[in-house]
């Protein structure tokens, strides 16, 4: 309640009204003031999240890049580690394999001393006497003597062969074991097989310069991979296979097309490829080879899928 | 070792793939395809060469001067020894007949001619158990006379000539 006395005059009275006004307009003036600073706290706060949003927005699509990129990432990395250790296994059996050949050599060496011990001495000399004195002779002779000497001639090299396969065979390597991966990929891009690549743990060179190379264990790596390729085309009758070599970071590839093949080549190049590990050669040589399946991006990666150095 | 000892030793697959003039990967092909006993080592009796060299069609060297050749005049040399030994339609050969006894360099220039040729039909190849085999397309007679003489050509070939 106004403790003011009413105005006694008009001129009071509109005195009065304007004091009011003037008060009211303050104070609507103040509050107008406050409520400009609050918006502007607000927008500054707004510009403030604003920016928070836009920065987060940009920091959730480089997370989502970052995804792909990791993917990426990890398939080179995957294809890097399983090169870096297949090159080093490579070189292990490089080694194992001159040893192999160095055994081999010598069990050749002991040979003739090897028959004579088994009992056969007297068989290689006859059978060496026949070769270089009889053998040019046979011709003048008549076909009944011909036939009978020729017929004594083949057992006696019968014997020798299989004496000669026994004890001058594929040496047994007294030596640690070592492990090997034959690892391989069959590409199916829209689900039908297209391509079989295998990386076998051997120098390339082992193929591109096969007509220098004695041989070996690498050589015979490489030739079961081939025949592992051949039987399963044959068995399903693919007979348009063809075997491709080439070189990819100094490993040998293989490469078949599958194309045209039937849809069960695939698992019978599997089961062809498993059979590999169980080379006689692998065992006498102490080669503990495991056969293992990847993805081709793993093999190949998407920006190399091309077996270099044909 | 002497020699009657030698012959009686087992060769190896390189071994074997030298005597032939075909490469282990086409040998062991061959191995397959006659069904040889694979369960051993991979050593075999000499005298398998022969056996494998009859079954698998393996000729010897076409060539009777394997000195160095222009590519050009070696490709025509080659298709016209396609001609000249009748492999045309369904009389085929073995694809590395073509190229046994050369140098490396001109077993690889064959060897991409014939694809290229094979892309444009005019020879035909054809996948058998045994190995690739190439004949001249009966069709395509003509141009690969034409080619044989230098008288026509394909851009594959030139592409190749170029390279």
């Amino acid at each position: 309640m106004s403790t003011q006395s009413p105005p006694k005059t008009v001129a009071q009275a509109l005195e009065a009204v304007e004091s009011w006004r003037s008060e009211e307009d303050a104070r609507r003036l103040k509050e107008l003031g406050d409520v400009a600073q609050e918006i502007q706290s607000l927008e500054a706060a707004m510009e403030n999240l604003r920016q928070q949003l836009e920065a987060l927005q940009t920091f959730r699509t480089d997370l989502e890049a970052k995804g792909t990129e990791l993917v990426a990432q990890a398939d080179k990395r995957t294809y890097q580690g399983i090169f870096e250790v297949l090159q080093v296994q490579a070189a292990a059996v490089e080694q194992r394999e001159t040893e192999g050949l160095a055994a081999a050599k010598a069990k050749q060496e002991k040979l003739p001393d090897l028959l004579a011990e088994a009992g056969l001495g007297d068989v290689l000399a006859e059978y060496e006497q026949f070769k270089s004195s009889v053998e040019p002779t046979l011709q003048h002779l008549p076909d009944s003597y011909k036939a009978a000497m020729l017929e004594v001639h083949h057992g006696q090299e019968a014997k020798l062969r299989k004496a000669i396969a026994e004890l001058g065979g594929t040496p047994v390597l007294e030596a640690d074991t070592i492990s090997a991966d034959l690892v391989y990929a069959i590409d199916a891009p829209e689900g039908t097989p297209e391509l079989l690549v295998v990386v076998v743990p051997v120098a390339d060179s082992v193929q591109s310069g096969w007509v220098e190379r004695e041989g070996g264990l690498q050589t015979v790596l490489a030739a079961r991979v081939a025949e592992a390729i051949y039987r399963a085309s044959a068995d399903v009758g693919f007979m348009g296979a063809q075997a491709l070599s080439g070189g990819h970071l100094g490993l040998l590839a293989v490469e078949l097309e599958l194309v045209g093949a039937d849809a069960s080549l695939a698992d019978t190049l599997r089961q062809a490829l498993a059979e590999v590990a169980n080379a006689p050669e692998l065992k006498a040589s102490k080669v503990d080879l495991t056969v293992r399946e990847i993805d081709m991006d793993h093999l190949l990666p998407p920006e190399d899928e091309e077996v270099g150095d044909e | 070792m002497s020699d009657a000892l030698n012959a009686l030793t087992p060769i190896g697959l390189n071994e074997v793939s030298r005597r032939l003039g075909v490469d282990p990967f086409e040998t062991v092909r061959l191995l397959v395809a006659t069904k040889q006993d694979l369960s051993g080592p991979m050593l075999f009796p000499a005298e398998l060469v022969e056996t494998l060299r009859d079954q698998g069609g393996v000729d010897a060297s076409w060539w009777e001067d394997a000195s160095e050749a222009e590519p050009k005049a070696r490709v025509q040399a080659a298709i016209q020894q396609l001609l000249d030994r009748g492999f045309v339609g369904d009389t085929t050969t073995r694809m590395d007949n073509v190229w046994r006894g050369l140098p490396f360099d001109d077993q690889a220039l064959l060897q991409q001619a014939l694809t290229t040729l094979a892309e444009d039909q005019i020879v035909r190849c054809i996948g058998t158990p045994i190995g690739l085999h190439v004949a001249i397309d009966p069709a395509q007679k003509k141009a690969a006379e034409g080619i044989a003489k230098g008288t026509s050509s394909t851009d594959g070939l030139d592409a190749l000539y170029e390279d």
